[in-house]
Order: structure tokens, then sequence, then C-alpha cells
């Protein structure tokens, strides 16, 4: 236990420091890109890892953040604040809208919708020029600023998401911990048990949708914010797999999961960057690799840690019966 | 009182009447036991009157209340209680965390950081000392054995806020050795000193007439026989329903 | 108009072929297999590759291009979906995304981005069918190979040893191994059908239209969708529910708007999808 905490401070130590000791700025770049990810890992972590359901629609709904927050700033010079807090609602919003009729849908059939309200709002953002700059973006998106200083340089972009990364996952971290997360806990483990002793199911699956698209949507704003140029590509069914992936890696149904699976997934995303074609093919392959070696192939359960995973017989018995 | 009534309850699946027309009423504070063949609808039964099936027609009514069209979760919250007949808990979830989870008030109570020292700390405490299982409560529900697992069961029923004031049971003693039937025979008598009411699901007949006040009989989803215990064993349509049914332990 | 029509049964046989296969393999075999795609897409660019580098004849093309695509289906059904057997809907489901997203890059950057077209004197001949409508002669061919490919499957399905083996495991899966199906050969045998008539369609396609990397995805979501709604029906349905979805794709887009194609027709399918939220594997499971 005091093990877990002390690799928990040094690393918060690290990344408090971590500008003064780099070279360049590249890798402040790094984890800055990092942090982004780790958010809406975190908020794909309490449906997958937490309610055992899988959504499609984490880079739609970040997108959503992402283009609301920069038209406000834009056009009406909406402060930060504002414009943030209005992104994040009507994110949980249209979430809970679709939510709704999700909630009658099982298993794959989850994936499926979800997966389609990723694809139609990706169409809806490359065509609704207006409001996406289309296939082109929205450039001149500002920088974040609070209380009238803004934040333009890299370095003190770096410390500002910091600081809403922490805020944001120590957010996680309440719920996770509350009767909320632990009721969420109870509908993946057993739904009717869980009805039983008298839990709503759908509230719940429709707090948690909101709340993690909602989640999903300030890391899609703080991107908008970093980056100064968004556009649909940032939000296509690509990224919801990236998220997918970072959650899948690092350990779903655990709190600090996501936020590994985050930087491992973000280097690997980052050192391919520059082969097109090679980096999806990648997610391809990893895809299947990942669904393989799953223990049963439980998406939602966590993954044993690495090393046991690595000595798995599954792997050895697929490598054998191959080479039969 | 009638605390629960079951009135007129039909219920067909596909071309099969599971239920048939049936009726009966159980009385608060007492122990009443539902037996008959497999298959003569006593789970189907618990299904219609906790929520999770609706009937074709019929009504249940709970403290006067109609409750037919409830959700179940609902019904769970009014004070109703029930085990399954395969034991349902949580598999990597804590015996703690079960009922931490159970002991929250699903409609009024929301806690974010759960002191030792809180109330619902203290229930639970509570109940796991009365039932002799403290040394579970950090363990997870899938390394326990099944009689530990069905007492964990009966814990995350008592432990329900609110207070559930009848319990429905679904076979609570099979796959159990005789020493924990008597373990449970003992809890089920000192809830009933408590102002429980129970409606179990047997198939241990000795257990039945041990612990039961009122015994009603099923076969192929109709009500064939009720009485107390010593009446219900001489009736000719028990033993014939039963004729053919390997007793079972 | 009436050409507008006569151009959507057209894609909608392609469309059907896809979805008859599909129903085959998501029914039968139980493999939520959204990789359907891939295969569409592999064949058509290998149909390319043989006869722009090989110089090797049409018909002889299309042969060889199908087989390879059912050889390489199963491979993958042997080596992938057959490890995860009885592991959840949604495990498989991602798998079989990632392999069309495998499938989709490996043509892309086999082949890179830009589209490839089949030099095929066929698609240049265009005759007057009847009241203003024309097709190119392959289209008629293509036409008529899909009407014969349905043909000859039904024929299978209904009268040979196996094809019924194939319609009882299609009906009910538990039921058909109590009486010894082997249902391991029957899923490998479906999948395998399924890919052919996958490879079939992507050829053709391959050799009428224009091949991209990319051509597999829609194609997929939509043959996905239609066998869903579709639910466990009859096959002659599935044919008769793509075409008519052709038709009305294409209508769509010649008269509605061609911009938000996409979004009308995903925006639809989800909509059904929604209220229709049964398993694939289901008639509607009584709770508790």
């Amino acid at each position: 236990m005091k093990l877990k905490y002390i690799i928990i401070g040094v690393v918060m130590l690290l990344t408090a420091f971590f500008p003064f000791f780099t070279p360049n700025n590249y890798y402040l770049h790094l984890i800055i890109m990092i942090m982004i990810y780790s958010v809406s890992a975190a908020g794909l972590n309490l449906m997958m890892g937490y309610l055992g359901l899988l959504p499609l629609s984490v880079a739609a709904f970040a997108g959503i953040g992402a283009f609301t927050s920069a038209n406000l700033m834009i056009r009406y010079n909406t402060p930060f604040l504002i414009a943030l807090l209005a992104a994040v609602l009507l994110a949980a919003v249209v979430a809970a809208s679709i939510a709704v009729p999700l909630l009658r849908t099982r298993g794959i059939f989850y994936v499926i919708g979800t997966m389609f309200f990723q694809l139609i709002t990706y169409e809806l953002f490359l065509n609704l020029v207006e409001i996406t700059g289309g296939s082109i973006g929205l450039r001149g998106v500002p920088k974040p600023e609070l209380f009238g200083y803004s934040f333009s340089s890299i370095l003190e972009l770096y410390y500002f998401i910091l600081l809403m990364t922490v805020a944001t996952h120590s957010t996680i971290y309440l719920i996770v911990k509350s009767d909320f997360g632990r009721s969420l806990l109870a509908i993946k483990e057993n739904e009717v048990k869980a009805i039983s002793l008298g839990l709503n199911p759908y509230t719940h699956k429709l707090f948690s949708f909101s709340i993690s698209m909602a989640i999903a949507a300030i890391s899609g704003a703080l991107l908008a914010h970093y980056l100064s140029h968004i556009s649909a590509e940032n939000f296509s069914l690509l990224q919801s797999i990236d998220v997918f992936l970072m959650v899948t890696i690092g350990g779903p149904g655990t709190f600090y999961g996501p936020i590994a699976g985050a930087v491992i997934w973000t280097i690997v995303m980052e050192v391919l960057l520059s082969f097109r074609g090679l980096r999806e093919l990648l997610y391809g392959v990893v895809l299947v690799i990942l669904m393989l070696i799953i223990p049963k192939g439980a998406i939602g359960f966590p993954m044993m840690n690495m090393r046991k995973m690595l000595r798995t017989l599954p792997i050895r018995k697929f490598v054998s019966a191959i080479f039969k | 009182m009638e605390i629960l009534n079951v009135l007129n309850i039909n219920k067909s699946f596909g071309g099969i009447k599971a239920v048939n027309n049936l009726s009966f009423a159980v009385e608060q504070n007492t122990i009443t036991g539902l037996i008959g063949p497999n298959g003569a609808g006593k789970t189907v039964t618990f299904d219609i009157i906790t929520g999770f099936t609706k009937p074709d027609s019929g009504k249940v009514l709970f403290k006067k209340q109609d409750i037919t069209n409830k959700q179940p979760f609902e019904i769970a919250r009014m004070g109703i209680g029930r085990s399954f007949q395969l034991v349902k808990l949580f598999p990597q979830m804590r015996v703690l965390d079960v009922l931490l989870f159970s002991s929250q008030n699903k409609l009024l109570q929301h806690e974010f950081r759960l002191s030792p020292k809180s109330g619902r700390f203290k229930a639970i405490e509570n109940i796991l000392t009365s039932l002799n299982i403290e040394n579970l409560r950090d363990k997870i529900c899938g390394e326990l054995s099944y009689g530990e697992q069905k007492l964990v069961e009966v814990a995350s029923l008592l432990v329900m806020q609110p207070t559930p004031e009848i319990l429905l049971f679904d076979e609570p003693t099979s796959g159990l050795s005789e020493s924990e039937i008597n373990n449970i025979i003992n809890i089920f008598q000192k809830l009933r000193e408590r102002n429980f009411t129970f409606l179990i699901i047997e198939h241990n007949m000795s257990f039945i007439m041990n612990i039961c006040d009122k015994i009603i009989v099923l076969n192929y989803g109709s009500k064939i026989a009720e009485g107390k215990p010593q009446e219900i064993k001489q009736k000719k349509e028990v033993l014939e329903a039963y004729l053919g049914e390997s007793e079972n332990a | 108009m009436l050409q507008a029509v006569v151009n959507g049964v057209v894609n909608g046989g392609l469309l059907a072929l896809m979805t008859l296969g599909l129903s085959l393999i998501i029914n039968t075999s139980r493999i939520p297999n959204f990789a359907h795609g891939g295969f569409f897409t592999w064949s058509a660019f290998i149909t390319y590759n043989l006869i722009t580098v090989y110089q090797i004849d049409m018909a002889a093309a299309v042969i060889l291009s199908v087989l390879s695509i059912t050889a390489i289906g199963i491979a993958v059904e042997r080596t992938i979906f057959r490890f995860l057997r009885g592991a959840r809907e949604e495990t498989i489901f991602v798998a079989a995304t990632g392999l069309l997203i495998a499938f989709t890059n490996g043509a892309l950057i086999l082949w890179g981005d830009w589209p490839r077209v089949i030099p095929n004197p066929l698609s240049n001949t265009v005759i007057d069918v009847f009241g203003g409508v024309s097709l190119t002669i392959f289209r008629l061919i293509m036409l008529g190979t899909v009407a014969a490919t349905v043909i000859v499957v039904s024929i299978f399905l209904k009268y040979t040893k196996m094809g019924k083996a194939i319609r009882a495991v299609y009906q009910d899966a538990t039921f058909s191994r109590l009486v010894g199906i082997d249902s391991d050969r029957i899923i490998l045998l479906t999948f395998a059908i399924g890919t052919f008539m996958a490879g079939l369609a992507g050829s053709l396609a391959g050799l009428e239209f224009a091949i991209s990397f990319d051509m597999g995805i829609p194609i997929t979501i939509k043959a996905f969708l239609l066998v869903i709604i579709g639910g466990t029906g009859n096959l002659l349905g599935t044919v008769i529910a793509a075409i008519v979805f052709g038709v009305v794709d294409s209508l769509t887009i010649t008269y509605i708007t061609s911009i938000y194609n996409n979004a009308v027709v995903f925006t639809v399918m989800m909509l059904i999808l929604l209220i229709r939220p049964h398993g694939i594997f289901g008639r509607e499971v009584r709770r508790s």
C-alpha cells in the first residue's frame, strides 16, 4: 500500500518539475498530450472498468466539447471557464439524450450504437463548416485564460493543463470511491442482484454515461485551446479506439490504469505519427492481439499486471497451436 | 396482518402455463414454506412477487399496496428482500464492499467518503458478528466457499436500507452441509424473533417441517394444498405429487 | 429517376452478396465479423494486381482473387476467431474491428491512397436497356452473377446435406449440437462461404468501380446493420432488403443530397437499431 503512494508522489513531483529538466519543448508537448488523453481515458474507464459497457463515442464528445468551447471563445469572447462549463454541460445533455435509447441495448448492440453516434458526429463535424471549419478545421482557437491572464507560452500551458488534469482526476477519484462508484461495480458484477438490492440501473447507466462523456468533452476542450487548430480529424472513430486502447492496456477498473495506458499509448502514437498507414495498421494488430490475450477476452475486467500476463499460458498455447 | 397477498396470479411462457390462478397470503412475522416438485412454478412466483417477471393477470399486494407493476428495484426498496436459487453475489468485490453497497439507502443516501466510524459501518459489523462471519469481511466473494457465500447473501439482505420486512429465500439450504443447515435454522429462528417475515422455497423436507408455521404446496403451477406442516404431511395430493420425485436432502 | 433506381439495384446487388455472406457468418458461425469489408477490399486489389501487373484475363483473375480471399478467410477463422470462441460478443467484435483496420491500412500501405481503376472493356460499352435506362455490359454481368450466386447458394442450403446442417445451426444452434451436428466444421464452412461472397462482391466491384483502400468500410457498416436489423430471418428476405436499401441510397444521393448522405444513412440505421435492441443471437431473452 505504502509503495503505491510513494510512486504516485514521485511521479507527481517529476511531472511538476519536468519542464526544468528537459532539453527542448517537444517533451513538454508530449507530456501535455499524455495528460489530455489521460483525462478522456479516465472518463472512459468509468464506463468500461466500472460499469462494464463499451462506448466508442469518446472522440465524438471530445469534439463536441472542443468545438463548443472554441466557438464560444472565438465568436462571443466568452471567458474560458464559462466556455468550458458550457461545453461540458452541452456534452452531458447530448450524452443523456442518447443514453436513454441506448439503455435498452445490450453488449454488442451498445457498442455498435455508440459507434454509430461517433460516425454520425464525425460526418457532422466534416460538414457543418460554419462551426467546425470542415475538413480544414478551426484555426485561431484562443489560448485558455483565467481572470484575464492568458496561458500562451508552452510552459504556461503545461502547468495550466497539469492543473486541470489533476483537478479532473481528483474529481473522478471522488466519484469512483463513493457509493456511486460502488454501485457501478455492482451493476457490472451482477446486475440482477444489484437490482434486487434496490438499485435503479437506469439512472446509474444514464449518469455514468453522461459524466463519462462530459469528461471526454473536457479533454476535447483542453486539446482545442492547446493546439489552437482543430478539425474533425482529431475526433474520429480512430481516436475513440485510441482511448479504448489506453484503458485496455493500462487496466480497466483501476484508478491509475488509464493513466498508465495513456502514457504508454501516447508515446507509441507519437513515435508512429510519421508513418501514415503503419500507425493505423498497428492499431488493428494491437486490437486483435489484445482481445486474444485478455483473460477470457473479457473487456472491462482488469487485465493481470504485465508481468503475470506475459507468463500466461494462453499465449504459449496460441503459438504452439498455430505452428502445430 | 397479512403482509403479502398473492391474488389469482397467472403466467405462461410460450405454450407452458407456469403459474395457474395462484392465490395465497403470508402473515406478518411468520415463516411460510413454498414447496412442490421441480418445475412447479415456485421460482416464477418469486420472480412475480419481486417484480422480475410480470404476471399475465392477477395482483400482488404488499402491506395492502398493489406492487404488481412496479419495477424490481422499487419493490426491493419497499422492504422485500430475496435470495436466488444459485447464490448471486459479486465475484470480484470484497464482502465489505458488497455490504456497503447493500446498506446504502438507494433513494436517500449517497456518501462520498465513508469513515469507518459511521453508522453504516457499525451496522455492517453487527450483522457480520451476529452471523459469525467477521472473518470474511475482507475476502473477495469469488474466493468464498458455497456455504460462506450463502451466509454473505443473507447478510446482504439484512443490511438493506430500509430494512426489509419480508425475506424471500429460494432454496436456502441447497448445497449446504448438515452443520451449515443447522446454522441457517438458528439464524432464521433468531430473525423471526426480530420481527422478520419469511417465505421460503425449499426441497429439504425436514428443514421445512422443522421451521415453518405454514406450508403452501404447488404442482404444475397450481396450489394443491395449504396448511400447517403436520396437516400437509398427511395430505394425499402432496404425496402423489412427490411420487417419482427423488427426495432431496 | 428510373436510372437512379436501376443503379441502386446494381449497388444493392453487391450489397446483397455482402449481406448474405455476413448473415451466414453472424447467424451461423456466431461471429460478429466486422472485418467482412476487409475481404471485400483486398479481393478488389488482388484482382487489380492480377490484371494490371500480371495481365491475367478477367475471368481467371476473378476466380483466383475469390479463391485466395476465401483461403485468407479460412486462415483468419482458424487462427483468430477460433481462439475467441466463448469470449464476450464485444471482445470478438473489437477484434474484428481491429482486423478491418489492419486490412484497410495494409491496403493503404501496399497500394497507397489514390484510387485505382481496373481497365475493363466491358465497362465502357453501354447498352440501352429500356425506357431511358442504360447500363454497362459489365453491370449486367454483375447482376447476373449476383442472381446466379444467390440461386446456387439457396439450392446448396436447401438440398445438400451440408446445407441443411448449416440451416439447422442457423435456426437453432443448441438443438443442432444435441442432434450431433459438428459445429466446428459448420462454423468453418459458413465462414468460408461468407468470405467467398465478400470476395466475389469485391472483385466485381473492383472491375466496375474505382478501388480505394477504404472502400470496405461503408459497405461493412451497411451490411452489418442489414443483418442485425433483419434478424434471423430467411435469407431471401435479406437479399431483398439489401436491394431495397441500395435503391433508397441511390435515390437519396441523386435527389436529396450527397453531402450528408452518410450522416443520414447512419442516423437512420442507428434509429432502427435502437428501436430493435435484440441480441444478434436472439429472440428476446426472458429476464431472471
